[in-house]
This record gives C-alpha cells, structure tokens and sequence, in this order.
C-alpha cells in the first residue's frame, strides 16, 4: 500500500502542501532513459504507465542553465483507464467540488513516483512560452526557451511558478464541442481547472484540462491548475558565505520552483526519506519506455486548433517577460519617464541595468507581462521619440507580435504621419495592419457564419449581427440544448 | 553514475556517536543535532575500503563507517555498490580497496546493455579461481620460471665443477643431475608461487562478502557484468572498450584491464555449446592471450 505524509507549510508568503509518496505504484513520473555519462546529453521522458509521453533532451547532467529540446511523443489517452479517471477526477474535484487540496490529490499521489514533492493552486499560461498555443506546439523535437532547470536572469534561488504548459494528449484530441462545455461551465459560475506536473524550468505537463484551458483562453479567464513539483534540487550557499567558513558551499534548502524550504524546515522524517531515496530508481517498465522514449507523435487525424485560440496565444506573455518580471521587482512610472528620457538612473540609483538598450527590453518585458496597458503606453512612446531610434526597431517588432487594436490605431496614426524617420519601419506597418485586417475581416466571417447556422437553426432571418446578439443566441442556443438533455 | 537506483544506507557508529546516511549524497548526523551535514559526492577526496572500516575523507574529515555497524552482508555490499557507483561518477575520488574477484563497481556505467544473449545466475567456486590462477600464474611468470630453471641448472653444473672436480670425464654424470636439480628447482618455486597466490585468494574468500553471494554474470553487446543478484538491475555493465583482453583457460574465461583480470566468467555455468558460442563472441569483441 502507498504510504503518504503529507505537512501543510507556509514558506515565506508561499502556502504549499508537502508530500511524502513511498510505497507508490510508480505509475507517473520521470525517468532518464539516456546513458549516465559525465559529458553525454541527458534525456528524461515523463512516462503515465507504460507510455512516455514527453521527451526532454538536454546537452548533459551538469549543465543546467541551457535550455532543452523538448518533444511530446505519445498521449494519455492512450494510458490505462485506471489512470485517466484518476487523472481527470483530481482537478474536478479540488475545483468544481471544492475538496481540499490533500483529499483531492491523495488518489493522484498514489501513482507517482516514489518522492517528496511541493503542490500549490497557480494560474498557468497556456503557451509554450514563446507565444503558440501550447496543445499543438511540441509535435516535433525543438529548443524551447525557458526550459533550463536554472535561469540565469533569475538564478537558483528566486521563487517562481513553472507556468507555461506541455500537453500530455494529442493535438489531434482537441474537440470544439469539449471546448464549448467548458465555456458553457464558466458560464454558468462553475469553477473549472486542471492537473500539472512540473518537468523543467518554467514548464509543467498538463495531465488533465486541455479542453478547460482552452475554453479559458477563448472566454479571456484565469486558468489555474494544482501543480505538482518534485522536490529534488538543492539550494547551496553562495561560494561568498562558503569563504566565511572556508569549505566548500553546503546545501541549505531543497528547491523546487515554487519554493526553496531550509533544511531545518523541513520534517526531519522527511528529510531523512529524502536523503536515503536514490534519484536513479528505475519504474517497473524502464526497458520499454526506453524504446518508446525517441518515438514521434502520431498527429494523422489532427484536427486544427481555431485561430481565434492561437492568435489569443500569440498575446499571452513569453518566457522572457516572465524573467524580467521576476528580475525586475518594480517600475514606477517616475522610473518609465526616466527610461524615455534616455536615463539608466532614476534619483541616483540605476533603474534596471547599466545597459539601456537591456533596460529597455526588460522594461518590455516586464510591463507586457505585468500590465498590458503600461506597456503599450510605454513602447508607443519609445517610437514617438525621435531621440530613440536605435530602439525603434525593436520596438516595433515586439509590437508586430501582438494582435491588438490599439497598436493597429497607432501604426496607422504613424504611417500617416509620414514622417522621413519612420520610413524604414513603413513596411513592417504595412505587413502588421494588412495582417490585422484580416484577422478582422475572418472574425466577422467566422462570426456570421457562426450567426447564419444559429438564426437557421432558430428559424429567425440572417444578416449582420453584433457581438451582443450573437452571444445572446449562443446561450439562448446552449440553454435548449441543456433543457432537452 | 553507476548503480544510482540502490536504495540508501543508513549506518549508526555507536562508537564515534554519528549516524550516515550514504545515498545521492553523503549525509552525516553528529549526536545530538537534528539536521545533518551533507556533502556531495564531488566534495569527497578518498574513500578507503579497508577489512574492517570504509573510510570517507570530506572537507577536511575523515569519517569511518565501521563495517560491524551494518546490519548484515548484503547492506554491507549495497553500501559498498553506493560508494564506487559515486566513484564511477566522481573520478577525482581516490578509491583504495582491497583485491577482489568481482570487477569493482566504478568501472560500469549505467544505460541500455543492448542485446543480452550470455546471461545466467550462479556462485564463484574457490577451486576453479584456485586452479585457473595456478593456470595463469604459469602463464604470466613462464618466462621467469624458464630463466630460473636455466640459472638453476648452470649453478648446479658450476656447483659440480667445483666441488667434485674431474668435469671432462664425469659430464654425461653432472649433465643430467644438473637438468634435474634445475626440474626440481622450478617446480619448488612455482609451487611457492601457486601457494602464495591460493592462500591470497582463499583469504579474498574469507574476508570479500560478494563470493559468498549469488552473482548475476551477463555478457551483452554493448559490454559485460558479474554483480550480486540482489544488486542486479539489468542497466549496469562494463563496456568491451574498457577491456584490453581475454584468457580462456579450461574453467574460465577471465577479461583483463591493464594487465588486471577484471571479469572471471565460470564456464560450468554454461553447457559445452554455449561456452563455444561465448568464447566466439568474446573473441570477436576482445583479443585473446
């Protein structure tokens, strides 16, 4: 029988459950399924039962603050059944029942791997970090930033939350009639979420709610998930409070993303199942998730995710502002006009970094992550400023990377402004209102097209329709629906 | 690191009042505190295995495990498998210990073994490591015996010469005395020899807990192994690249690494047909002497 201890904790102003898993089934977890040689590239594979599902490659052990490749090679779905109705029981019940985090994780842990890990309630981003839709994002082995184990903007010891996603099923498993019952939950106040791993750096494996996700995207609503992190890296002294004792910097917290707990913290049973567990043990089914760990995603029945989630993707904040808001504590808007006006100091203190173009791309960061309105503000007036031309350029491509009304107004307020120092950017402007438009024009398609199927189906004469109405005979359309159920 | 998936050790020395925990790092409790210090394996400088202690040497301390505080053998050899996996891992650990039949555990590495065609469960025989040592001994020192055998003769002869005297008449007499004190010589000193070498390896079987133990013996592709059944895990193996030869001799095929016999495979383990089909596959991986 799996044993479980698990300690409710308060780390700093975290709040995490710990959990302490021996005895388990080993059925979810991570394996290094490549050679254990000092120079040699590491991959680790998230298995579910006799599944991997995901691959991480990195360039070898010791080498943490590089990035990895990372590719999603089987899915869930095609686990045992045991295993899915675990999976997609825990988030339902921890949110749209309202269970505690330990009884609604407690089935869950049974079958992880045997460890101690850290599990919190977080919102999750649903890219892969550089501003595509996660669920269709890993279908073929790349680099993805963000994925190191150590950042190095960031360093060992900053708390963050692992918050940008790796789907565990298939593209090819997406399904709108899923997607609009889950809108329909939010709809009608229920609380929706999901189920996360965390494998590497900033990312975690999203075990259940592809289909909630989704429809938080589309309705513009937080989407938060249990997250599940190993507790398995070490946090060491800094070599210069080593030199105070002269020796060598000791361990003095076991880390995780979310929190580094002090070794004195830590329940000294705990710590002491921590120290004789051997990070090498091997699941039940090693040999064969080692032939299935280098094997590719069958995405043959794909069916494509809708634009209006992908382009929703491309605004949500990458990899890089999640660093910079973690690097930069706070910008006032004292700091923001000093920045504008050329300055790497504000009241005789450097405001970001010696370097202003470095200060200008972290502000960047930092405010499209934190507020999008902040930033637009700020980049707008960065390209306003004749004195900035040397960040014009960049500006203006971070700006071409988002879908928004507003820098579509602004490219436009530019071109017509015609001015000579403008003119190399003019086609850029042109590519991004062009592209706009479009994107327009296919939305009020999309949106008619969606209005012609429901007035005929409702027996009411087609034509034009706002987005009020069309909501409105959407739900009239999903209460009948509901009704004859 | 090799053998990573053992589970971790836990060890009291009543005597020095510290408790270990050897696993993914080295822990020591000193009496009375409640939190260890931990070290990692790149901060060890030596471990010496010696007949009755391991000694650790880290930060400038040298922490002895006594081996009575193990409960029994087979934690003794877990904890043994621990510490030269991390070696495996941490070349710059200086490893000291003593002779052993077994090939030591920092020479594997961990990954996929490839095919495994040569694999059987079994115990070493101190008769047949006697017999192929006495094998390899005449092997390794026949040139030695040969120079001895010829000095001996000569000191005979000479000894003859000038003690009876009359050589010119009486060398039909001397010759073959002298070719057979020589004979007599030799075989004295390679029973020496051979004595020797069994008493050293009968003491190894005394003193070294794995002889005792089943051992699981796998000849694969990618390379070799000869561990305690209960420390197998099937991902552990030296690879032929380590090698250097082989010597077959009529009870075992032994694998050489700088002149240092690394792997004894028994062959009664196997029926005349496979050690056949062995012997063909070792030759085509290694050189045979």
């Amino acid at each position: 029988m799996p044993m479980i201890n698990t300690y409710h904790m308060t780390v700093g102003n975290r709040e995490l459950l710990l959990v302490d898993v021996s005895k388990s089934h080993d059925v979810i977890g991570t394996t290094t399924v490549s050679p254990v040689a000092p120079d040699a590239p590491v991959t680790d594979v998230l298995y579910c039962g006799r599944e991997a599902i995901i691959n991480m490659t990195r360039a070898s052990k010791g080498n943490d603050f590089s990035d990895k490749l990372v590719s999603q090679i089987s899915t869930t779905a095609v686990c045992e059944e045991a295993i899915k109705t675990v999976l997609s029981s825990v988030s339902d019940s921890y949110f749209t029942y309202q269970q505690s985090m330990t009884k609604a994780l407690h089935p869950f842990f049974e079958l992880l791997s045997e460890g101690i890990y850290v599990c919190h309630d977080a919102k999750m981003i649903p890219s892969n970090g550089a501003g595509e839709f996660f669920w269709s994002a890993y279908t073929h082995r790349r680099e993805v930033a963000g994925t190191a184990t150590y950042n190095r903007t960031m360093g060992r010891d900053s708390n963050f939350t692992p918050c940008f996603l790796i789907p565990t099923t298939s593209p090819a498993e997406f399904t709108e009639a899923k997607v609009r019952a889950q809108r329909e939950k939010i709809a009608s106040g229920k609380k929706i979420g999901g189920l996360a791993y965390h494998m590497s750096g900033m990312f975690s494996a999203l075990l259940d709610g592809h289909h909630s996700v989704t429809a938080c995207l589309l309705d513009d609503t937080e989407f938060r998930c249990l997250v599940v992190e190993p507790l398995k890296d070490m946090l060491y002294e800094t070599p210069e409070q080593a030199v105070q004792y002269g020796r060598e910097p000791r361990i003095i917290a076991l880390s995780c993303p979310y929190v580094k707990i002090p070794i004195g913290q830590i329940p000294p049973s705990m710590l002491e199942s921590f120290l004789l567990r051997r990070s090498g043990v091997k699941p039940q089914n090693f040999v064969e998730l080692r032939r299935k760990a280098y094997k590719t995603l069958k995405t043959s029945t794909r069916k494509p995710i809708p634009r209006e989630v992908l382009l929703k993707a491309e605004l949500l904040p990458d990899a890089s502002a999640i660093e910079s808001a973690h690097a930069v504590t706070e910008l006032t808007d004292e700091q923001l006009d000093a920045l504008l006006a050329g300055e790497i100091k504000y009241d005789d203190k450097i405001i970001i970094s010696q370097n202003y173009y470095n200060s200008i791309i972290t502000a960047c960061n930092y405010l499209q992550y934190e507020d999008f309105d902040r930033f637009f503000t700020f980049a707008s007036a960065i390209v306003d400023n004749p004195d900035l031309t040397a960040t014009h350029k960049y500006i203006i491509e971070r700006l071409c990377g988002l879908n928004n009304k507003k820098i579509h107004d602004f490219f436009v307020s530019v071109m017509e402004k015609e001015d000579p120092l403008y003119k190399d950017h003019i086609p850029s402007f042109e590519a991004y209102i062009k592209g706009y438009q479009k994107h327009l024009s296919d939305n009020i398609k999309d949106k008619n097209h969606r209005a012609q199927k429901l007035s005929h189906a409702m027996g009411i004469m087609g034509g034009d329709v706002s987005d009020s109405s069309l909501a409105q005979m959407e739900a009239i359309a999903r209460s009948g629906r509901g009704g004859r159920g | 690191m090799a053998f990573e998936s053992l589970p971790g050790v836990k060890v009291t020395s009543h005597a020095a009042e510290q408790t270990f925990v050897v696993g993914d790092f080295f822990a020591v409790y000193l009496h009375g505190e409640e939190n260890p210090t931990i070290y990692r394996w790149t901060e060890v400088k030596t471990i010496t295995e010696s007949r009755t202690d391991f000694i650790i040497h880290v930060a400038g301390v040298a922490y002895r495990i006594p081996k009575f505080c193990l409960p029994d053998e087979k934690k003794l050899l877990n904890l043994r498998g621990i510490l030269e996996g991390a070696v495996s891992f941490n070349p710059k650990i200086e490893y000291v210990h003593q002779k052993r039949i077994l090939p030591p555990k920092y020479l594997y590495i961990s990954g996929d073994p490839g095919d495994v065609p040569y694999t059987v469960n079994g115990f070493y025989k101190e008769r047949e490591i006697n017999l192929s040592n006495a094998i390899l001994l005449n092997t390794r020192l026949r040139n030695v015996f040969k120079l001895i055998t010829l000095i001996s003769i000569l000191s005979v002869f000479a000894y003859l010469h000038f003690s009876w005297g009359d050589t010119e008449d009486k060398w039909f007499w001397y010759l073959p005395i002298s070719v057979f004190s020589g004979g007599i010589i030799v075989m004295l000193v390679y029973l020496v020899c051979a004595l020797i070498a069994n008493f050293h390896y009968s003491q190894l079987y005394k003193t070294d807990p794995a002889l005792s133990e089943e051992i699981t013996f796998s000849v694969s592709t990618a390379g070799f192994s000869a561990v305690e059944s209960h420390l197998q895990s099937g991902n552990e193996f030296i690879p032929w690249g380590e090698a250097n030869y082989f010597i077959e001799t009529n009870n075992v095929f032994i694998v050489y690494k700088h002149n240092k016999a690394v792997f004894w495979l028994p062959k009664r383990l196997f029926s005349k047909e496979i050690q056949t089909e062995i012997s063909g596959f070792i030759h085509e991986r290694l050189v045979q002497k």
